[in-house]
């Protein structure tokens, strides 16, 4: 389960997906009801959850949250803008035995690049929060979200962050289309020069660091992604399995989310689909019954080329279709494919892969 | 292999046994007292589950044990399902072994030794304990 335990932050970082979405309404539920729901959490067997926000660290009653997490057999990942991190929390978090991962953001190899998004002085917190973490052998992990201010800073971050921190990887995203994101998109949001340029500067420093840049979206997931496209054309392989329909989500048969105010929904981006309350309606009947959940679940069903611009295209047998969060983001409708993941927009738009090794007439 | 003496009852929720490969500081909370077991002598036991395992039920009586500790997780079969479920710090193993065969069809003659490598495997994965019968 994600669980977004508040929607309050120290800190409004400019292309934050939280504030002015879906999830960024009502208040704060008590200690006493996330306490309530823990125990129905394990007693739906759930294994993991993940913290997260707004700032998790911002709740006073963090301690007794996670304390309650470990009292019900569960384990649990924190999701952080890691300006907050003390040396007392994290020995206490790390007395637990039960946090899988801390993540941290960190957008540039100082404050000139990170603090620009993330509010001044915060470059120096967060780094200060990772070499806690490290210091006491907690699982620190890293996301780099990739946007106008530090697009040309990426090696002197990636230097900084496995060279000089040490750290064994990083991911990355670039700064999408959600929360104040879309008020700041000329300020922060990667046109397609810049997202091309992105592309080609993580597959080399991917392949220099020997795999040790992950991304699940963004930049270096989209070239990975889309090189396979043309590879997989090239060699005549005339489809790739699971391909050709909306499948591209497996978040719906694996994890839901609450919101801040207790809300039970697919997806922390996805808060616009209330499934039910905490406390009030039953997880499990939600988790196996509810209709919104089942429509989801049948996205996979819906066939890429019974949409007007997919119609045609040379890769729906190798497309599926994007995040519906984004979908709906962009378009309004969760059940339709995401323009942000479309190779062919991509294309038609001027973008190009780097490293193209034929030049294939399209 | 290690068999644990309790101090208190199970019931009380305060104390539990604990094997080995647990952490000391766990150790030293439940007051744990080993002793040694002797090769052979499964129906003198009662098997107890760690009590921070969660067990999650899967389709066709399958199952999944999960431990929040180490973050392993142990797929149990049809016949492992139904042993967990009797592992609950009061039916001893004999006990479990009889119910295989009134439950199942085909049980082999040289079930005990099966029963009992399976029980040691959740033993040596942290996953449960022995007590005196």
């Amino acid at each position: 389960m994600d669980l977004n335990i508040t929607g309050n932050c120290n800190l409004r970082c400019s292309y934050c997906s939280h504030f002015t979405s879906g999830s960024d309404q009502g208040d704060d539920i008590s200690t006493e009801e996330w306490l309530r729901f823990m125990k129905e959490l394990n007693d739906c067997a759930v294994f993991d959850v993940c913290l997260s926000g707004g700032e998790p660290l911002y709740r006073k009653d963090f301690r007794e949250i996670v304390e309650g997490i470990v009292k019900n057999h569960m384990r649990f990942s924190v999701l952080s803008n890691g300006t907050l991190i003390t040396d007392e929390l994290v020995k206490f978090l790390k007395s637990t035995g039960r946090c899988g991962s801390f993540q941290v953001s960190i957008d540039g190899p100082g404050p000139e690049a990170h603090d620009i998004c993330r509010g001044e002085g915060t470059f120096a917190q967060t780094l200060n929060g990772l070499k806690i973490l490290l210091k006491n052998k907690m699982p620190a992990t890293v996301r780099v979200t990739i946007h106008k201010h530090n697009l040309y800073t990426l090696d002197e971050i990636a230097a900084l962050l496995l060279n000089e921190v040490g750290l064994p990887s990083f991911s990355t995203n670039s700064a999408s289309h959600m929360g104040l994101c879309r008020q700041n998109e000329a300020d922060v949001q990667l046109n397609v020069e810049e997202y091309t340029y992105a592309m080609a500067k993580l597959l080399e420093l991917s392949k220099k660091y020997n795999n040790r840049i992950g991304a699940q979206a963004g930049p270096l997931s989209s070239v990975k992604h889309w090189m396979e496209m043309e590879d997989l054309i090239e060699k005549g392989i005339e489809s790739r399995p699971g391909c050709g329909y909306l499948t591209s989500c497996g978040g719906v048969f694996s994890k839901m989310a609450v919101d801040p105010d207790g809300t039970m929904v697919p997806c922390s981006q996805l808060s616009h689909i209330r499934l039910g309350r905490i406390n009030k309606d039953s997880l499990r009947d939600v988790w196996q019954d509810h209709p919104e959940l089942k429509r989801l679940r049948d996205r996979r069903n819906i066939p890429l080329d019974e949409f007007d611009y997919c119609k045609g295209c040379e890769y729906i047998p190798y497309c599926r279709g994007g995040c519906p969060a984004l979908a709906y983001t962009l378009t309004g409708d969760e059940n339709k494919p995401s323009p942000d993941i479309c190779y062919k927009r991509f294309l038609e738009m001027g973008g190009s892969l780097p490293e193209q090794k034929s030049l294939r007439v399209r | 292999m290690w068999l644990y003496e309790e101090e208190d009852s199970l019931d009380t929720g305060d104390r539990y046994k604990c094997r080995a490969k647990w952490e000391a500081a766990q150790a030293e909370k439940t007051g744990c007292v080993p002793i040694l077991k002797e090769e052979g002598d499964l129906m003198e036991t009662i098997p107890f589950a760690n009590p921070e395992i969660v067990y999650r039920e899967d389709f066709d009586d399958w199952a999944v044990l999960f431990d929040p500790d180490t973050a392993e997780t142990y797929g149990l079969d049809e016949v492992g399902s139904f042993i967990w479920k009797k592992i609950d710090g009061k039916t001893p193993s004999e006990n479990i072994l009889n119910s295989l065969f009134e439950e199942f069809d085909n049980v082999p003659e040289n079930a005990p030794e099966h029963l009992e490598k399976f029980l040691n495997g959740l033993e040596e994965n942290g996953l449960m304990g022995y007590k005196k019968k």
